[in-house]
């Protein structure tokens, strides 16, 4: 019997036990977990197994400099809360607030907090996690007149992601307004007035399986295709290869009246491939997509590719209120049953919230919505007949990634 | 089959409504398979001492009514439901660490994944933010790992340790 036993070292049995030890680790931080791997041969290994797991997951980060957020910069990463260091500049200053945007660019005359605030928050990224395959910004804008223009809160942004981008591709979005929500601690971010960004943040992990990819159009695009746009070059336009196992297609459009290649471009392929699902929102004044430091400001989106793990629903509810369709189609979308962690999820919205409503969530208030309904558990639904088919208002779109393989324990071995 | 008689490694017979005890997957499997249909039929666990088996029994009866973890509820924030311990929960777990061992064992054995989720996180919090020295000390713990290994696992952090 168990009872009140302790092995030969005389230590309480269940410090040997995999599955209770792997139970109480994964309730800890990287921080705890790097202490834990120098325990014993036993705790090291399931600490191992615990970091590798958590490194496979999705993960999102909020930044809200002001008001009761204040003292939770830049927040919890899967779970793991900012590192001391971090902690002690918000703790120890007085009056903790971002410089003007004069200052911001005049890198020489930050005051002494920020950039020592803004190397420890690198710091911590690079070393909780490592490397995604792609991360998706999302921030404000100022919407009135008194605000700075999207020119100042671009070179914001800029300062503020700094050396990310750089090292990993990252897609940057510029709306009214954002939601996000941060695993295990429900905080979301709405539309807000604010000097300078919110920033909500997605980080699309490196899993088997899960190909993620960006693609950009930029005005010479645009205007090549302008009116010419068929089910062949719609994929040049779309970065899409013929290899590609396409799942999904994220639109983060600017200008629509703009930018109709790309939309045209969208609908053909859906059109030509009525399986892959489809979500994205019309940004009112900005978009900018930042690769290797460029900023280019017109249509932007992802196209989700994936082996047989990967599933991918979009579901759009189009009444402001809850109506019994939409009800019926929230059910469908639970009997998908996407596993929590390993899983992603995007929200356009009008009329909508729900940042709460997904581990790892995401999303913009937009000018227009854009979707194509799939749900796994339905047939594969029929092509939209007009461009104007996936074209919708007053409309809360969802986009849910689910990558996880079916065998659990793969993991262990 | 309203009830099922539990009995104790000390000996003990605990007469338990088959409803509180659902939440254990272990019992549930024994349920089915030995078929027990008569209410003078006995489960032994040879793995529960009768202190511990009353205390499982106690959270079980008061979280027999939970909703099961898959199933999300628009209203209530599944994030939230898993991650905070509600106020009875931080009472019932307020024990001796001894006891708090023998409970989580018999959690795992009966596989009542809430009560070890519970107990877990109060370990965790332990845990949390001591170094290797003081973890091997809290649990009576051996490091059992060779120079060799302990070199490997610093080489293996350096990129992620403080500077």
């Amino acid at each position: 019997m168990f009872e009140n036993e302790m092995d030969q070292a005389g230590c309480p049995v269940f410090v040997q036990q995999y599955s209770i030890v792997k139970g109480i680790l994964e309730k800890l931080t990287i921080r705890d977990l790097l202490s834990i791997s120098k325990v014993c041969r036993t705790w090291s290994e399931v600490a191992r197994v615990v970091r590798q797991q958590r490194k496979n997951a999705a993960q999102t980060f909020l930044w809200h400099p002001y008001g009761d957020h204040t003292s939770e910069v830049f927040e919890y990463y899967n779970g793991c809360s900012i590192s001391d260091e971090c902690q002690r500049f918000i703790d120890t200053a007085p009056d903790f607030g971002f410089p003007s945007v004069q200052e911001l660019t005049q890198e020489q005359s930050w005051s002494p907090l920020f950039p020592q605030l803004r190397s420890a928050i690198i710091k911590d990224f690079n070393a909780s996690f490592s490397e995604p395959q792609l991360m998706v910004v999302v921030a404000t804008a100022a919407v009135d007149e008194y605000m700075p223009s999207d020119e100042d809160n671009i070179t914001k942004l800029k300062i503020i992601l700094s050396e990310i981008p750089r090292a990993i591709p990252c897609l940057v979005t510029i709306s009214y307004g954002i939601v996000g929500s941060v695993k295990d601690k429900p905080i979301s971010l709405e539309m807000e007035n604010c000097e300078v960004p919110l920033v909500a943040g997605l980080r699309i992990p490196k899993v088997a399986g899960l190909f993620v990819k960006m693609f950009t159009v930029t005005k010479e695009t645009n205007n090549k295709y302008k009116g010419k746009v068929d089910q062949e070059n719609c994929q040049t336009i779309l970065n899409i290869q013929p290899t590609d196992n396409v799942k999904a297609i994220v639109l983060f459009h600017t200008q629509v009246q703009k930018a109709g290649a790309l939309k045209d471009a969208v609908f053909q392929y859906i059109k030509g491939h009525p399986h892959v699902a489809l979500g994205g929102g019309a940004h009112y004044r900005n978009l900018a997509s930042v690769c290797q430091g460029d900023f280019v400001p017109i249509g932007a989106g992802l196209i989700i590719c994936g082996n047989d793990n990967v599933n991918v629903a979009s579901v759009g509810l189009y009444d402001t209120k809850i109506s019994k369709r939409n009800e019926e189609k929230l059910i469908e979308m639970k009997g998908c049953e996407f596993p929590d962690g390993d899983s992603f999820a995007f929200m356009f919205a009008c009329n909508g919230r729900g940042a709460n409503m997904h581990g790892g969530l995401i999303g913009t208030f937009t000018g227009g919505e854009y979707c194509h309904e799939v749900i796994p558990s339905r047939d594969v639904p029929a092509p939209p007949k007009f461009a104007s088919s996936i074209e919708f208002a007053y409309t809360t779109v969802f986009v849910f990634v689910s990558y996880k393989y079916p065998t659990k324990h793969s993991v262990r071995s | 089959m309203p009830f099922v008689n539990l009995e104790s490694s000390d000996g003990d017979l605990v007469k338990v409504d088959v409803d509180v005890i659902k939440c254990s997957v272990t019992i549930n499997a024994l349920i089915e398979h030995l078929g027990l249909e008569d209410d003078n039929e006995v489960v032994p666990l040879q793995n529960v001492g009768t202190e511990t088996l009353h205390k499982v029994l106690a959270w079980a009866k008061h979280h027999k009514d939970d909703l099961p973890s898959v199933d999300d509820d628009e209203d209530d924030p599944p994030r939230e439901r898993r991650t905070d311990i509600t106020t009875w929960d931080a009472n019932f777990i307020k024990m001796e660490q001894i006891q708090l061992f023998d409970l989580i064992l018999a959690a795992n054995y009966l596989d009542i994944s809430g009560l070890l989720d519970l107990g877990c996180k109060i370990v965790a919090d332990m845990i949390k933010g001591k170094t290797a020295d003081e973890i091997r000390t809290m649990f009576n713990i051996v490091n059992d790992l060779t120079p060799q290994e302990q070199e490997q696992i610093r080489k293996e952090n350096e990129w992620c340790e403080e500077k």
